[in-house]
């Protein structure tokens, strides 16, 4: 990492390019949404582009008084090109010359690349306003500007680095850095190419300046994510423009179907100052082709340092709290993990997870049958333990449960039994769309087979007047009261809207409107090659066996043709029925209604955060339903991330803030935080529903489709109902259910839990550090209060709980037995208490 | 004698806790406070046993195929406009009222679907009878004031959650208060513990809540210790009086504070119920009703009952239910399983009390979220409104109809369409004609149902006394 510092200007200008290529992010433009910009100081450093013709942009180095532009464009016949401008400013102007290059072609670089420049013109970059450039240019006789360049940003505002210039103290001085933000290069001795890196959040932006076939600069671009197990590890692909428009004519931005994948690369950092930089194009037969990389610096001066402006302060408690909201529960390594990344890290981080699938355990477990075996829910079951508690999509898999308690399918039904695919692939179909957008998670609830069979509207018929038979209205009304709009007009807070005189609440519907949107649901059933009205009442179920987990499709004989009203929408009557049109012009009514935002957003906070969240909350949720900021209505994960972020779930709890913990969340909160694991591999685990002795809940075995408890539900003569808010969990918790609990838990946390496999139950936590603690009571209850409480308890609890630890000696019968009834007393003394039961 | 004695104390002892609790609240909580003076003087009065037990069947039953038509104009209506859910007139078993119909039911017939054989047999014993069209009604309403809305008409018809609290708190889901409980508030004071006054055998509902009592929610198992409050836990003989301070203790909100309200309500009615059933009598059930949930709860009931000596109970409400009977889809293959579940359930329940000698003291009726469509919607029924409904024991003037039945058909004053029926008696005179048996006086009746004030008749004569 050393560099002359008497180089020649020769010397110099193969050195700046080296240096100079940060790939701007013009095109990032067309593949990450651009968020709100980051205040940058007078410092310039990063990736500058026009949002106006997205495709080509400038980067920006500043070392020492240096400051070295890379301008990534096009050449005259539209290929990639870049060239460089060396400059000191002046004011507000830094003016120099510009320069373009040849060198070794890139499928023969496997050190230096032998760079030389040319000089074309002269250039310069002026500050405009703040967060504003322009660049000119004079070459040959084109002489132009292109004014307000703009910092490139990918990621939340909180995780845009600043850069600044540090005075170098030591070789390695910036080897503690973990934002990799800087021009990279093979050092000295195998200089000429190099990647300029963008490091956001969890994302990565690379320019990557070479040479093509003939010699001619060139450049590529990388868009990778950061590992989160390992984070100084990032994979992603290798992209490509081609056909882009020559710089002197570009007016407008590259469209999206001129950019290709070309590779795939990993960066792999050994500190803030090297690492290796590996890669695969296929195109240029390289395989995995590894070269050095460290980062740039002119020896003496004062170099870049690029880091988050915000630094990341979660205490673990905090962590362990936010997981216990977005996730099943705390993990010791979870809450170290957030601790270290932040919140919004970590959310960028689980919406990029691939999603834990329970169709195939549910298939495997079908398939150890022979062919036609009613084998019912017992897949189904194991996948749901499995997957809910050891899932590295964490928040998928807990969002996709508070879901599946609005868009309620249970397996308390004639469902149970007879498919065994279907409820997976139900609860799969939620995971996907709990990141997706909402509109589709209606569209994919409607359309499902489990969701048509648990509320009827599969093989429902149009009305028969002669007859007199109706649409079946079973569907039409439960999505509107339980899964849209509910049942008063809301104002954006979530209140109801009442009648100016009457102070009456405002009905959403009429039974007219159930009976105009049963009409719709009318001709949909089971999938199939054909749409025969054998097929859709149910028959040659042997030509679709999948037919439980595909959507359902349209038996346009079969849908109503009438005239159909409903929420002030009219679909006139038709010569030739339109099933699915008819669906999607409801759908679309349902999504736009203005009560879904406030009636979503306020359920959502009720199942992850909150029972009683304030109307400012509701409001705030509601809004980011409405418009993610980017102009779409009903992006979940906006949702999510306004539900988690919200102050009034990340300030210190409030008195009326949090949520009873469902029952069987607890359980699971307990395999999560002592990393449970299924012997057999499966988790061999049937249903809890039974109170006296169990759980009072099983995953997807809701009573009914108005879920196992009520949103507004008031527990008779308490506290809570004195205080004018709901407890909704508390409708599960009776003089019959708590102590079913406390007992159920005894024997959990004691022995395990699951099938008796070799007499062992299946499921058995690790309990190995805990058990470590075991010596120390207070040591102890600290672990296990920070992974189940998030160290929330109160003090007289807490001192109960030490109490009773500390009345098992140590040594009386073996040390181990002494150990282990400790633990056991520290978890279950924990689990059966109110502070915990409570999640603040 | 001492039962009886520390009884009576207790019960004064009760008084003057709630009294004196309620007055904190002064003027803010009149209501409430009317209730326990009535409740005071409800309890100088009573000296016998009496038992209401509410059966609830979740979801809707469908009452077009519970108590059919059967005259031969009716039966052909119902089976042109039910078609493929209409019963086979095979497969029916009429009945035969002790005296005949008379006024606007006069010449009509009905049969109860086989299914039901159980209470086909209560019936002729006279023990059971059927009250018509009955539903939530805010007052007296017809089909054009309906229309019109020229009377106020309850909140969220035809909605499920919100109609099973209008059965049972006279108001939609939200509601804190229902009528099983505000009779419990009246009658706690006449037990040795109040706790034991309103028992639901499956679980939370808001028929059993009152001012001041709370419906203490027990399995059908009986009431569940907690193991872990005695003996050795985990190593430690200590540890368990540490378990207790902690699942009992406030906790740090009022959250916190009613969980463990609830545990320490749980750990003190388990202590006197699990001593007085363990000497109640097994009333084990037939092995037909082995896997019955609604059966099973029936027998605590009855278990319970036959302990009342034991427990100092005077006046107990019950509840218990069974659902699924919503059929949108497949009613035919449904709805007769369900039925013979409460047919022969309820008919257990009913030999029990005579077997424990209060037949006369118990009385049992259904209620349900709403009656369903006349129409079909392919092989199922849709959410209606009125509904006709069972009381059964030894106090209930049976074998006999009550209430109005509607015109049979579509397109008539008696129904809003697709044959929901308007209802012709509302659910309050069903409770109060309950209510007056069990001991609530007529001018107090207002207190437990508040809009009884706005029918002429709050007795409709289908109880004894």
């Amino acid at each position: 990492m050393t560099t002359t510092s008497n180089a020649s200007s020769a010397q110099a200008k193969r050195g700046l390019l080296h240096f100079l290529t940060r790939s701007f992010g013009a095109f990032l433009l067309t593949i990450f949404s651009v968020g709100a910009f980051a205040q940058t100081t007078a410092n310039l450093v990063g990736f500058w582009y026009k949002p106006s013709e997205a495709g080509w942009g400038l980067s920006i180095q500043q070392q020492g008084a240096r400051t070295f532009a890379v301008w990534f464009t096009y050449d005259l016949q539209g290929a990639t090109t870049f060239n460089t401008l060396d400059c000191a400013f002046t004011g507000s102007i830094c003016a120099g010359d510009l320069y373009t290059y040849t060198g070794t072609p890139l499928a023969q670089i496997t050190a230096g690349a032998n760079a030389q420049p040319t000089k074309i013109g002269t250039g310069s970059i002026a500050t405009t306003a703040t967060n504003r450039l322009s660049l000119s240019y004079s070459i040959g006789n084109l002489v132009q500007t292109k004014d307000n360049l703009e910092p490139q940003v990918f990621a939340a505002a909180d995780q845009v680095p600043v850069c600044a210039l540090q005075t170098a103290t030591g070789s390695n001085f910036r080897a503690g850095l973990t934002n990799y933000t800087d021009h990279w290069w093979g050092g000295i001795s195998a200089s000429g190419w190099g990647v300029q890196i963008s490091h956001q959040g969890l994302q990565v932006f690379g320019g990557w300046y070479s040479y093509n076939a003939a010699g001619r600069a060139t450049w590529l671009t990388l868009q990778g994510t950061q590992d989160t197990a390992n984070p100084k590890r990032f994979t992603g692909s290798i992209l490509q423009i081609s056909a882009g428009t020559p710089y002197p004519q570009i007016t407008g931005s590259i469209p999206s179907s001129a950019i290709s994948q070309v590779g795939t690369f990993e960066l792999n950092f050994t500190n803030g100052e090297i690492g290796r930089f590996t890669y695969t194009l296929p195109l240029s037969n390289i395989v995995n082709r590894s070269l050095p990389l460290e980062r740039f610096a002119i020896a003496g001066g004062a170099v870049n340092v690029c880091a988050l402006a915000k630094p990341v302060a979660v205490s673990v408690q905090a962590a362990s709290r936010f997981l216990g909201q977005a996730t099943f529960g705390a993990k010791m390594a979870d809450i170290d993990a957030l601790a270290t990344l932040g919140y919004e890290t970590w959310l960028t981080s689980q919406f990029a997870k691939p999603q834990t699938l329970h169709l195939p355990v549910a298939t495997a477990y079908l398939n150890t049958f022979a062919a036609g075996t009613q084998v019912g829910q017992v897949g189904f079951n194991w996948s749901m333990w499995k997957n809910f508690s050891t899932g590295d999509d964490a928040l998928r898999q807990r969002v996709a449960f508070a879901l599946s308690e609005i868009f309620v399918v249970s397996m308390n039904s004639n469902i149970a039994g007879t498919y065994p695919r279907g409820p997976a692939h139900y609860l799969d179909t939620l995971g996907l769309h709990a990141f997706g957008n909402y509109r589709d998670l209606l569209d994919a609830v409607t359309y499902s087979p489990m969701m048509g069979l648990y509320l009827t509207h599969l093989r429902n018929q149009k009305e028969n007047t002669t007859t007199g038979a109706t649409p079946d209205e079973n569907y039409a009304r439960e999505v509107m009261q339980l899964m849209s709009i509910g049942l008063y007009q809301l104002n954006l807070d979530g209140t109801q809207k009442v009648e100016p005189f009457s102070g009456r609440p405002i009905e959403t519907y009429t039974n007219a409107d159930v009976s105009g949107l049963a009409k719709v649901m009318t001709g949909l059933s089971w999938a199939g090659p054909d749409t025969s009205s054998t097929r859709f009442v149910g028959g040659n179920a042997a030509t679709e066996p999948d037919r439980e987990i595909k959507p359902m499709q349209a038996y346009d004989q079969f849908h109503s043709t009438s005239q159909k009203q409903f929420l002030g929408v009219t679909i006139p009557a038709q010569t030739l029925a339109t099933t699915n049109a008819d669906v999607k012009l409801a759908l679309d009514t349902l999504f736009k209604h203005p009560n879904v935002g406030p009636f979503i957003g306020q359920l959502l906070i009720q199942r992850l955060v909150s029972s009683n969240p304030s109307p400012a909350y509701v409001s705030r949720v509601a809004t980011a339903f409405n418009n993610n900021g980017s102009g779409v209505r009903g992006d979940m994960k906006a949702v999510i991330r306004a539900i988690l972020l919200d102050p009034e779930a990340r300030d210190a709890p409030n008195a009326n803030g949090g949520k009873l913990r469902e029952p069987a969340i607890r359980l699971i909160n307990w395999m999560r935080a002592f990393n449970a694991k299924s012997t057999d591999g499966r988790f061999l685990l049937g249903t809890t529903n039974d109170p006296a002795t169990q759980l009072s809940q099983t995953p997807m075995y809701a009573p009914t489709v108005f879920n196992f408890f009520r949103p507004g539900y008031v527990p008779s003569n308490s506290k809570v109902g004195t205080a004018g808010l709901v407890a909704p969990e508390a409708q599960i918790i009776n003089e019959t259910s708590a102590p079913g609990y406390l007992n159920f838990m005894r024997g959990v946390v004691n022995a395990g839990i699951g099938n008796r496999v070799n007499n062992v139950l299946d499921i058995q936590a690790d309990y190995t550090a805990e058990l470590a603690l075991a010596g120390n009571p207070d040591a102890l209850l600290d672990r296990v209060s920070l992974l189940l409480a998030a160290g929330d308890i109160s003090a007289t609890a807490r001192a109960a709980m030490r109490t009773a630890i500390a009345s098992v000696p140590i040594g009386t019968t073996t040390a181990a037995a002494d150990q282990r009834n400790r633990v056991n007393l520290a978890i279950f003394l924990m689990m059966a208490s109110p502070d915990y039961i409570f999640q603040k | 004698m001492t039962t009886i004695i520390r009884s009576i104390n207790q019960s004064r002892r009760e008084f003057l806790r709630t009294a004196g609790k309620l007055s904190v609240a002064g003027t803010a909580a009149p209501f409430a406070l009317n209730l326990a003076t009535i409740g005071a003087a409800a309890a100088q009065t009573a000296t016998d046993y009496k038992a209401l037990v509410c059966l609830f069947l979740y979801g809707a039953n469908d009452h077009n195929n519970t108590v059919i038509p059967f005259d031969t104009a009716s039966f052909a209506t119902y089976t042109t406009t039910r078609t493929a859910i209409a019963r086979l007139s095979s497969d029916l078993l009429p009945l035969t009222p002790s005296t005949p119909l008379t006024g606007s039911n006069a010449g009509r017939q009905f049969a109860l679907p086989k299914e039901l054989s159980g209470l086909k047999t209560i019936w002729d014993l006279g023990k059971l009878a059927i009250l018509a069209n009955v539903g939530p009604l805010i007052v007296p309403t017809t089909k054009i004031q309906y229309n019109a809305l020229t009377v106020p008409i309850p909140a969220k018809l035809f909605s499920h959650n919100d109609q099973q609290s209008v059965w049972q708190a006279s108001s939609p889901e939200g509601a804190r208060v229902g009528w099983g409980g505000r009779i419990g508030d009246l009658m706690s004071s006449q037990n040795a513990s109040s706790i034991f006054t309103c028992n639901s055998v499956t679980g939370s509902a808001v028929f059993l809540s009152g001012q001041t009592t709370i419906g203490y929610q027990v399995s059908a198992a009986g009431s569940t210790p907690i193991s872990a409050l005695s003996g050795n836990l985990f190593g430690s003989t200590s540890a368990p009086a540490n378990f207790r301070s902690i699942i009992t203790g406030g906790g740090s909100n009022i959250f916190t504070q009613d969980l463990a309200d609830t545990t320490q309500r749980s750990i003190d009615a388990n202590v006197t119920l699990s001593a007085a059933l363990a000497n109640a009598p097994d009333l084990p059930l037939p092995a037909a009703l082995a896997n019955s949930s609604v059966a099973a709860q029936l027998r605590l009931v009855a278990r319970m009952i036959a302990a009342r000596g034991t427990l100092g109970a005077k006046r107990q409400v019950f509840l218990v239910s069974l659902g699924g009977w919503d059929t949108h889809d497949g009613q035919l293959l449904l709805q007769p399983a369900l039925h013979t579940q409460i047919g022969e359930a309820m008919a257990y329940f009913h030999n029990a009390t005579v077997g424990l000698g209060v037949a006369d003291n118990v009385t049992t009726f259904t209620g349900s979220d709403f009656g369903r469509t006349l129409t079909t919607n392919g092989n199922g029924s849709d959410h209606g409104w009125g509904s006709h409904h069972f009381i059964m024991g030894g106090a209930v003037k049976g074998q006999q109809y009550y209430g109005t039945f509607p015109i049979m058909g579509l397109n008539n004053n008696d129904e809003v369409g697709s044959g929901r029926l308007l209802p012709t008696t509302s659910v309050e005179q069903y409770g109060a004609t309950l209510a007056r048996w069990f001991g609530v006086s007529d001018t107090n009746m207002r207190l437990v149902l508040p809009n009884i004030g706005n029918f002429s008749n709050a007795n409709l004569g289908f109880m004894n006394g």
